[in-house]
């Protein structure tokens, strides 16, 4: 009945970045966000025929995603057996003596606001990615955020330099546009 | 005088910090005789800006190929 049907096999093309940088947000580590986003996968595929297309694939991953990230915090915490608290008020440096009050956080800063709008702009940044064509979308990901130098890119998709700056060029007048769109025009 | 081609060829390059000296000058001077030019390297240099404060992440590609394998076998 509905148009949401689950392709397991594009998955990984499609949803993987989008998901790692999802998780990576919330667990502040490479690996974890590695594995979390692997037992999101396995656990999509076991649930697969409860999968009833009211949402789209992503959101249904995402939410078991959120799932996984939950059960991650609980066995840490459940690991550390007991929860601990410790208080530091800077006894061992100058400003002992000092009041407290001096140490409250800024109210008028609009810093830790940052953090959090950067992970948005990051998935739409990743949304905007993924409507790339698939080699721009590997050329741009390799040069943009794996940092790979031009050569290696060359000799480990097989192209040449000028073949390489072409679709970095396609990709970034794409990503401008895409992100005029779904960025600065909220 | 460079073509509006060339210097959007030192634009993408000095993105990536790969422009040398010589080809950022010859694209300095471009700029300010082309306005279509200098829009697109300003538009340019905010994408760069936005990349670098997003902090992307992405897998790598023997990793996305580990993981597609694995979901082969369960499927």
């Amino acid at each position: 009945m509905s148009e949401n049907k689950l392709h397991p096999h594009t998955w990984v093309d499609q949803y993987a970045n989008y998901l790692f940088n999802y998780a990576i947000a919330r667990v502040n580590d490479a690996e974890v966000a590695k594995d979390l986003i692997q037992e999101t996968f396995f656990a999509g595929l076991k649930s697969a025929e409860n999968y009833m297309g009211a949402a789209t694939e992503r959101t249904w991953l995402i939410a078991i995603l959120k799932r996984k990230i939950i059960d991650h915090y609980r066995k840490i915490n459940s690991k550390k057996g007991k929860a601990e608290i410790r208080m530091q008020y800077k006894a061992n440096t100058e400003s002992e003596g000092d009041w407290l009050e001096e140490q409250v956080a800024d109210p008028f800063s609009l810093q830790e606001n940052d953090a959090l709008e950067n992970e948005e702009l990051g998935l739409a940044i990743q949304d905007c990615i993924d409507t790339l064509p698939e080699k721009q979308h590997l050329v741009f990901t390799m040069k943009t955020i794996r940092g790979l130098s031009t050569e290696d890119i060359c000799n480990e998709l097989n192209i040449n330099p000028s073949n390489l700056w072409v679709m970095i060029h396609r990709a970034r007048t794409a990503l401008m546009g895409c992100l005029n769109e779904n960025w600065f025009k909220l | 005088m460079i073509s509006c081609d060339e210097a959007v060829h030192i634009c993408n390059k000095s993105q990536y910090r790969e422009a040398t000296l010589f080809e950022k000058l010859r694209l300095k001077l471009h700029i300010l005789i082309c306005k279509s030019c200098s829009v697109f390297s300003k538009k340019n240099k905010k994408l760069t800006v936005l990349c670098d404060k997003a902090h992307l992440h992405a897998l790598s590609e023997s990793d996305k190929k580990t993981l597609q394998k694995q979901i082969q076998d369960r499927l």
